[in-house]
């Protein structure tokens, strides 16, 4: 579901949706969800001065409240 | 490929001749009904006929198609869908994909396309002090800039928040003003994002007595509101 999540949203923002990949790596209580994007994408879902990922994580967390879990979001260079 | 004609006693089984006559899988075909025939008394006796026109789908030339039509036009084939819609079902299967029901109604309002979203759990999706509906906004602002091209003026409420909020700001900075006025000094709000120091501003936009100015650093400022000339100098001073 977290993992749905991010990859929706990212997909929204990059150039080249069809190299999104977002995987979950559940531990007992916390989630890793790790964004791929391609390079020329990276700026797209970091944002200025880093206000997308944080938008995204935002989301994420309101998510993972209601999954009773902690998600952290990852974006892998 | 051209239609061939098939007949069966029901419809069900002309399109079973068809597939089995044609080698395609029943829902590869493309049928057209040409004819039901009752004949015999009143259709009772057995001897209805129907018949139909059948022909493998032409999956490839539709294939083909559509990747003309991304390829020719990257941009349009995508703007079938308005910022409205999108907008709407961006947000509906944002709101499925946290196991929220969201119901979103458009509207306008000073050039400002409103995404009004009802939702069960609203409290999960405005989040602490709105920042989750802060985040949302900010998402969605991207996604329809980089799809159309273009940024768009646009506000996103859920259950009535905004408004609310909108409301108790107000009260506020009117309680602050009168305070100011009877003090003479200058007062200052609590942290308040872009959105709501708007409200503050605007509302003392045209008051000739009072000026209100953003302070401090980040997302968040405070809403300095103080006398204008004269009466402020004096405040100052204590």
């Amino acid at each position: 579901m977290l993992r749905d999540l991010i990859e929706f949203i990212a997909k929204a923002l990059v150039d080249n949706p069809d190299q999104v990949k977002v995987t979950e790596i559940e531990g007992e209580k916390t989630s890793v969800i790790e964004l791929n994007v391609a390079k020329d994408d990276l700026g797209k879902v970091i944002g200025k001065q880093g206000r997308t990922a944080r938008a995204m994580r935002t989301i994420l967390s309101a998510a993972s409240t209601k999954a009773k879990k902690r998600a952290v979001l990852e974006i892998i260079e | 490929m051209d239609f061939e004609e098939f007949e069966g006693k029901t419809y069900e089984e002309a399109v079973k001749k068809a597939s089995i006559t044609l080698g395609v899988e029943e829902k590869d075909l493309e049928i057209e009904v040409k004819e039901v025939d009752t004949k015999g008394i009143l259709g009772l006796l057995g001897s209805k006929r129907v018949r139909i026109l059948a022909r493998k789908k032409e999956h490839k030339n539709i294939a083909e198609e559509i990747l003309k039509d991304t390829t020719e036009k990257t941009d349009s084939t995508l703007t079938t869908e308005t910022p409205e819609e999108y907008g709407k079902n961006f947000l509906e299967a944002l709101g499925k994909k946290l196991g929220l029901n969201v119901n979103t109604k458009i509207s306008h309002s000073n050039g400002r396309l409103l995404f009004l979203l009802q939702c069960d759990h609203g409290d999960i999706l405005i989040g602490k002090e709105g920042e989750v509906l802060e985040a949302l906004q900010f998402i969605l602002r991207l996604a329809i800039a980089k799809r159309y091209k273009k940024g768009l003026k646009m506000l996103i409420d859920i259950n009535g928040y905004r408004e609310k909020r909108k409301k108790a700001i107000t009260v506020m900075a009117k309680r602050l003003a009168s305070r100011v006025k009877r003090l003479g000094r200058p007062m200052k709000t609590e942290p308040l994002n872009p959105y709501e120091r708007r409200i503050i501003h605007t509302l003392f936009k045209h008051n000739k007595s009072i000026r209100t100015k953003s302070e401090g650093e980040g997302h968040t400022k405070k809403v300095v509101i103080s006398l204008i000339k004269n009466v402020q100098t004096d405040g100052n001073r204590r």
